[in-house]
């Protein structure tokens, strides 16, 4: 028998990203956003492949495709050509789609050969090559049929396949680097990866240097730890009994969760590739013009070296890039980047949302932005509220979008700071005459201060100063 | 040499149903037809030739990013309907 | 007036412009003919219902004092395989049958903004593969020189309707010689424009890498006409270019003339059948004496040239042909019920013979472990030819060359051999490979049957080359008379 923990594990993904912030689709000036629009109505001669329509090719995808392949250290080719890969299916208006892959070598698709750093050691994920390529339409199921009802909304679209070399070793690697890829997309600001199938990943594993299984169908990033979980110790438990463990492709199973061979077919598909003939090879002139949006690693270094944030607080700002965007518009209007920057974690953060996928979200009903944040920060740096009432305001502010300074008016009674030794005073007066046990335990433990201090706080709605309350309690209880 | 099983499987690729009598015609008829293609195995290529003039596109060149508003109704062409859905075959 | 059916484009145009007659009149005369000659030579697959109307608008425009297009008035017979809105364009397939395009194609565009009207839809090659039109779902087009004899193809009801005057003018589609084998068979005038200068949106595509729409007419200069208006950079067409020659008319350098040398493909005229010989040479000793300089030539690689077209076009039509899966649009068969991949062989098995039998070498000469053998050497062969053509155009003005080898054949006669039917196209594949403008003009007849004259330059050229063509079209002076059909 095989020791399964000795067998070398190599996976290797296939991401295909949708350029959402393009306008229009790939070959065509239809909308690219295709989500809540009636069924087959963002359709036109190209996207449908009517009889004698011709592919348009999209500049700004190229650019965005240039962007890409920039921000993963890939080789940019000067001409890149486009291809055909030929293959039936009812989802494909053209049953052909048109790519960018050449399965004879000579690399000319958008970028090849690059590389990205990932996860606390920086370890290093090979990129083989980045490609355009157009998205298929849907096919929807009724209830209980197999017959296919097919909406080309989608047909079109511009995606962007990102393929990687076999380096990963481990399902967890994977799950970081998926997070950085989104973190890099979400900053080039190409893919809006909160959409819902934005963001797609085919991962391929063998154990063992031994045959290559591909895995298709994952729904959605968090689903492929998972999947891959699964496969390996499939793999590994076969490897164990000695069975063979054939090259095929497998569908995730999202009930089951489990791989499950996909329907065989009886020959492998033949794609028989060729350069397509309707769109000219592109020259890439004048790129080093096109300048990439700053990416997360940059911008990480930048608020640790510029801002003295820490290394965690910053790394939770770049993994959500609408938090990180926050904190720069909120430190232009007051700069105050650690107490700003601590704010949002500790505080606005709690809020995000995580939806079924998986995805956070900063929801668009959070009314939350910048100039909130920043009043907030400088009412407390100032000492005209304290930091609970801060807490409470913010919470508040999250659903209403009221600026602090005029909730603050609003509800002076209850958010003032009070500092004025006198009010404090009476207050505590109040309490000693309430709780004349706790007060007499007070002298002796300071616990039970603690206990008084609340019952302040609480008889104050919040306002009475911490600091100040405490030196005047300890005073006021040696003259009792 | 085109076989008849060659026939056979690049039918199904180009998914096109031929009846035995096709098969039996075709496949003659193809055969000679690729015997010719083979000519081009007799072409000498200089190692030497200056490469052909490639026809580009300039990036600057392509299409600017702006909507045009759909107005293609899929009514109007396609003749099975559900729903505003194209009705498809059976998926097994 | 009658007869107004034997006009040419000036002759019409002026015409209506000049109140000798209407432009429902000429379009009416038109129609009445259709239906008297068409019977005999199946030319037309669709006329269009509407042009009666629009020639009555054309003559509300002209007599309320506004201005009309420079083709204002003539009719245009379009091969159908190219798009026209509203207008069944069927590709002479049953796979569509029914099909009625939402959108016009680039060049009917550009004809109707020049008032030209759109008489109907001409019979061809079922998808453009043919050199006879036998291959048509709709029955074949007759010659209407000799109604036992082929009248050429694919484009076969674009070059019989100008013949028999069913129209002043067609547009057909050469993807290997389409445009000009019917014309030479025809005795008309079809012209191959260099690849790119005009918009193939809209032509439903067979081998996009080699074909453009080309005009049919019955002389070079109305030929001429139409290439105005149709040509041209189009955005909706990424593989067309900025044009670099001027294709204007009153623009003719008489200075040039003279100085024209031409070469006579050896290779081309060696094969040709006595009588298509003889006609050559013939029309050479006529133009000769206008001060050209001619001599024989050579093109080595052209012995390759078919091979290579056949190569890449098969290959490229099993891609484009791809789409007919009868889902989307095609003809009535629901697919309840149906296994998709059974759904779709069955209704693909709806292609004719021909369709289907390059489909099949197509994906052969793509498929795995043939596309080096295939496909790459026949790409590499293209770049060769276009190579030498190259060469040859820097020591000659013009290439000349008979469009086929031999005369107009019985119909049936090919039609069971198919690698004999494609040696048809052997001397018109060059120039859709190296992508150069090529012209047919008519030199004679023998025993009745059309004989036509290649005429080819370098890629832009189209003035000097349809400049030139009208000289040695004058100088050959052959009887424009028309086939007696009525």
């Amino acid at each position: 028998m095989t020791g399964s923990s000795s067998l070398p594990v190599k996976i290797g993904l296939e991401i295909h990203c949708q350029l959402t912030q393009l306008n229009t689709k790939l070959f065509c000036s239809c909308y690219c956003n295709y989500r809540e629009k009636e069924i087959n109505s963002n359709i036109c001669p190209i996207c449908l492949g009517l009889p004698g329509s011709l592919p348009i090719l999209n500049k700004k995808a190229v650019g965005f495709a240039i962007m890409i392949s920039k921000a993963l250290d890939c080789k940019i080719p000067e001409l890149t050509v486009f291809s055909r890969k030929n293959y039936f299916y009812p989802d494909l208006p053209k049953n052909f789609q048109i790519t960018q892959y050449d399965s004879y070598g000579t690399s000319t698709s958008i970028g090849k050969e690059g590389s990205v750093k990932y996860g606390e050691n920086y370890k290093i994920a090979r990129i083989r090559r980045i490609q355009l390529e157009e998205d298929p339409g849907r096919l929807v199921y009724e209830n209980g049929r197999t017959q296919a009802l097919i909406d080309y909304n989608r047909a079109g679209v511009a995606l962007v396949e990102i393929v990687t070399e076999p380096d990963f070793v481990d399902p967890k690697e994977v799950r970081i680097f998926l997070n950085k890829m989104t973190s890099i997309l979400e900053h080039l600001d190409v893919c809006n990866t909160n959409l819902e199938g934005s963001l797609r990943c085919d991962a391929n594993i063998s154990i063992g240097n031994g045959k290559k299984v591909e895995i298709k169908n994952i729904g959605s990033f968090s689903d492929i730890e998972k999947a891959l979980t699964y496969e390996i110790t499939r793999q590994k438990t076969m490897t164990i009994h000695d069975i063979e463990i054939k090259a095929e492709t497998r569908h995730w199973d999202d009930k089951r969760k489990i791989t499950k061979q996909a329907r065989s077919k009886e020959e492998e598909e033949d794609y028989r590739y060729f350069p397509e003939p309707d769109i000219p090879k592109i020259l890439l002139e004048n790129i080093s013009l096109i300048k990439t949006p700053e990416l997360p690693d940059e911008r990480k270094s930048r608020f640790i070296n510029d801002y003295g944030l820490s290394e965690h607080v910053a790394q939770v700002l770049i993994d959500n890039k609408d938090l990180a965007d926050l904190f720069e518009s909120a430190i232009g209007i007051y700069h105050s980047p650690k107490s700003i920057s601590n704010w949002i974690v500790s505080d606005i953060l709690a809020f995000i949302e995580y939806d079924s996928s998986g995805k956070k979200t900063l929801t668009d009903e959070m009314k939350i932005d910048a100039k909130h944040i920043a009043e907030i920060a400088k009412l407390v740096d100032d000492n005209t509220i304290n930091r609970p009432t801060a807490k409470s305001i913010i919470s508040r502010i999250i659903k209403t979008g009221e600026l602090p300074s005029d909730i603050i008016k609003k509800e002076k009674q209850t958010t003032t700071i009070i500092n004025d030794e006198t009010i404090l005073l009476e207050s505590i007066d109040k309490i000693f005459n309430e709780e004349k046990k706790a007060t007499l335990d007070a002298k002796h433990n300071p616990t039970a201060i603690n206990f008084l201090l609340g019952k302040i706080m609480r008889m104050t709605k919040g306002r009475a100063d911490p600091k100040i309350t405490t030196i005047l309690l300890k005073k006021r209880l040696d003259e009792v | 040499m085109v076989t008849k099983d060659q026939l056979k499987h690049l039918s199904k690729l180009s998914k096109i149903d031929l009846t035995e009598n096709e098969f039996e015609t075709y496949t003659k008829q193809i055969e000679k037809i690729i015997k010719y293609l083979d000519k081009l195995d007799e072409v000498s290529f200089e190692e030497n030739k200056p490469s052909v003039l490639v026809s580009f596109k300039k990036l600057s060149e392509l299409r600017e990013d702006m909507v045009i508003e759909p107005t293609l109704n899929i009514d109007q062409i396609a003749k099975n309907l559900k729903d505003k859905f194209v009705r498809g075959p059976v998926m097994s | 007036m009658s007869s107004l059916y034997t006009l040419n484009i000036e002759q019409v145009t002026n015409g209506i412009k000049n109140g000798e007659f209407t432009s429902e009149e000429y379009v009416s005369q038109i129609i009445d003919r259709i239906k008297k000659v068409d019977q005999k030579i199946n030319s037309f697959i669709t006329i269009n219902d509407n042009a009666l109307v629009q020639a009555q608008q054309i003559d509300k425009k002209i007599s309320s004092g506004s201005k009309v297009g420079s083709l204002a008035g003539i009719v245009v017979g379009i091969k159908d395989n190219i798009s026209t809105a509203g207008l069944k364009t069927t590709c002479a397939s049953k796979m569509l049958s029914d099909y009625v395009p939402p959108y016009d194609a680039t060049v009917i565009k550009r004809l109707k903004d020049k008032d030209a009207i759109i008489i109907g839809k001409l019979n061809l090659d079922e998808f453009a593969m043919g050199s006879t039109t036998e291959w048509s779902s709709y029955g074949l087009t007759r010659n209407p020189w000799n109604l036992d004899y082929v009248c050429g193809g694919s484009s076969g009801g674009s070059a019989a309707s100008v013949a028999a005057q069913l129209c002043t003018a067609s547009l057909g589609s050469d993807t290997g010689g389409s445009v000009r084998c019917p014309a030479s068979f025809c005795s008309v005038v079809g012209f191959k424009p260099t690849y790119g200068l005009v918009s193939r949106y809209g032509l439903v595509s067979y081998s996009n890498s080699l074909e453009q729409i080309g005009p049919i007419g019955r002389t070079v200069s109305d030929v001429k006409k139409i290439m105005e208006v149709i040509s041209g950079k189009d955005t909706n067409d990424n593989t067309t270019i900025d044009t670099r020659n001027n294709i204007n008319t009153n623009h003719y350098d008489s200075e040039q003339k003279n100085n024209q040398k031409i070469g006579l493909l050896r290779e081309l005229i060696n094969g040709a059948d006595e009588s298509v010989y003889q006609c050559i040479y013939s029309a050479i000793d006529k133009f000769n004496k206008f001060g050209f300089t001619y001599e024989e030539s050579s093109l080595k690689s052209s012995e390759y040239a078919l091979a290579s077209y056949y190569t890449i076009a098969t290959a490229e039509a099993s891609s484009n042909l791809a789409r007919f899966d009868n889902i989307r649009y095609g003809f009535e068969l629901n697919p309840d019920d149906y296994e998709w991949n059974t759904y779709f062989s069955k209704t693909r098995g709806n292609f004719g013979d021909e369709v289907k039998r390059r489909i099949i070498v197509g994906s052969f000469v793509l498929s795995s472990g043939y596309y080096g053998k295939y496909y790459l050497k026949a790409q590499r062969v293209k770049n060769l030819i276009k190579h030498e053509l190259k060469k040859l155009f820097k020591e000659y003005d013009l290439l000349i060359s008979p469009t086929v080898p031999v005369l107009p054949f019985k119909i049936g006669e090919k039609i069971d051999d198919p690698l004999k039917m494609y040696l048809i196209d052997i001397n018109t594949v060059l120039a859709n490979l190296a992508g150069i403008p090529a012209i047919s003009i008519p030199i004679g007849f023998k025993n009745g049957l059309p004989i036509g004259l290649q005429i080819m330059a370098d890629e832009f050229q189209e003035k000097k080359l349809l400049d030139i063509s009208e000289v040695i079209e004058k100088s050959i002076n052959i009887n424009t008379s028309y086939p007696d059909l009525y």
